[in-house]
């Protein structure tokens, strides 16, 4: 089977649960595919048309990877948090879901990327953790949000993964991790079913494996920053660390695969603290809505 | 770091600001230093501490920390006084799924893991229940008005890695 008819393959199946359209930029890269001239060809191809086919689709992988499409990135996202979801449901109460999608849509309306499909919610979980997907998509579990004291601590976890969107960072990574990944796939002529589980695991390494500490110390500084934008407090993701130690410490079941993973609450702490100008330290100010959050329990 | 949360105390007094009371452990300041009346570099000396000296933290405050240095009691900033990390310890507990190197995971949730999250199938029908939940900025704006929420202009702190980085970011814009 030529390369052609590989890459075709691992579309197919990569796309059999999910619309073409809804794999982050496969959709269209299907379509390009299509247009391509050996891929009507039934007969064997020459060596020569091979190596064109290949490195056409190289080609097109590269593409792929260097896109700056929105549209590519927010249907990426989709696919994530639906993946999520696959996993926790969200929780079941729809006034802590209306309330962390006002607070969220605000921070996320003073940052760079305002007009994103910026949607927020709660998983059903007690573990203790957030997610964010490109495009606008953040989850935050239901044992994160019950450690929440304050609405300045709730808009302090919500500023650091609205930063991770902002930054692109889990995109940046799918789309490299998809270029080494396919692109060496089919530069060494490898079997179609490793192809295909390849682009079918995609998304969940990256929500397995993630980003690099310093990805998570940008998203720590400059989600202070858009938390405090919207009028909160800028030091309040000190106290949401404090909180995240102590509680690990009591229970360090709902809080182990965190730790194992996230750098430690106190350095990240000290990396905030490193940063910290007077703009910022003005800012270390409790919001007047930092109450509100015990209406929404 | 050895600062513990024992009590979380809404002071809205005098700066309006949250102050946490802690536990009392013994930290070491980084220079020598004047520490200070009240949590604001315009506050008044309450008396000196030197570098290495042992403290013990009283309470938190934005990014200051309230300090007993011998008889002196003052505030001085948090990255005046040295932080230990007493959480690298739980970094290091045994999850059965290991980081490598120095990629760190934005998962984790019980029965949620790395392992479940690579393993998940969507779920198109919850995506839709989330989407449902999605807010305009108008709405957002509204609610952080009732709030009595005041929007700032402020700058992203630029690290010498981002400046170098972030060249030719073009999208990325200041407020």
């Amino acid at each position: 089977m030529n390369s052609m008819k590989k890459v075709t393959l691992a579309i197919l199946l990569t796309t059999m649960s999910l619309t073409a359209t809804q794999v982050w930029g496969l959709g269209k890269f299907a379509d390009r595919l299509k247009n391509l001239p050996l891929n009507n060809s039934t007969t064997e191809s020459s060596p020569s048309d091979k190596k064109s086919t290949e490195a056409a689709a190289l080609n097109l992988l590269v593409g792929l990877v260097k896109t700056e499409s929105t549209e590519e990135e927010v249907a990426m996202g989709q696919d994530m948090a639906s993946m999520i979801l696959g996993a926790a449901k969200l929780h079941t109460n729809k006034k802590i879901q209306n309330y962390v999608n006002l607070v969220g849509r605000n921070i996320a309306s003073q940052s760079e990327r305002p007009d994103l499909p910026w949607t927020f919610g709660v998983l059903d979980t007690t573990s203790v953790n957030a997610f964010s997907a490109p495009g606008g998509y953040v989850l935050i579990s239901k044992g994160l949000y019950d450690l929440l004291k304050t609405e300045d601590e709730l808009a302090a976890v919500l500023g650091h993964e609205i930063a991770h969107v902002v930054h692109k960072h889990h995109f940046n990574v799918i789309k490299k991790q998809s270029m080494v990944a396919l692109g060496a796939d089919l530069a060494n002529q490898k079997n179609d079913k490793k192809i295909a589980q390849v682009a079918t695991s995609m998304l969940g390494n990256m929500m397995a494996r993630g980003l690099d500490k310093s990805s998570e110390y940008e998203a720590d500084r400059d989600g202070l920053v858009l938390a405090a934008r919207a009028g909160y407090d800028s030091s309040a993701m000190l106290r949401v660390l404090e909180s995240l130690e102590l509680h690990g410490k009591r229970d360090q079941t709902a809080l182990a695969h965190m730790f194992a993973t996230h750098p430690a609450p106190a350095v990240r702490e000290q990396e905030i603290v490193k940063v910290v100008n007077n703009d910022i330290e003005a800012a270390a100010v409790l919001s007047p809505a930092q109450g509100r959050i015990k209406h929404y329990r | 770091m050895k600062f513990r949360l024992q009590t979380l105390t809404l002071s809205c007094a005098l700066m309006g600001g949250l102050v946490i009371s802690t536990d009392t452990f013994a930290e070491t300041l980084l220079s020598d230093q004047y520490l200070l009346a009240e949590p604001s570099p315009k506050a008044a000396a309450a008396g000196q501490g030197k570098k290495g000296q042992e403290v013990s933290v009283l309470a938190k405050k934005g990014f200051w920390v309230q300090v007993k240095a011998g008889e002196v009691v003052g505030w001085t900033k948090l990255n005046n006084v040295k932080a230990e990390s007493s959480s690298v310890g739980l970094a290091s507990l045994e999850t059965g799924r290991q980081a490598s190197g120095n990629i760190v995971s934005t998962s984790g949730v019980r029965g949620l893991d790395g392992g479940d999250l690579e393993k998940a199938q969507p779920n198109p029908k919850e995506f839709a229940k989330l989407a449902a939940f999605m807010e305009n900025k108008d709405s957002a704006t509204a609610f952080a008005k009732a709030g009595k929420l005041q929007t700032r202009t402020l700058d992203y702190v630029q690290t010498g890695t981002q400046a170098k980085s972030k060249k030719s970011s073009s999208w990325l814009k200041r407020k």
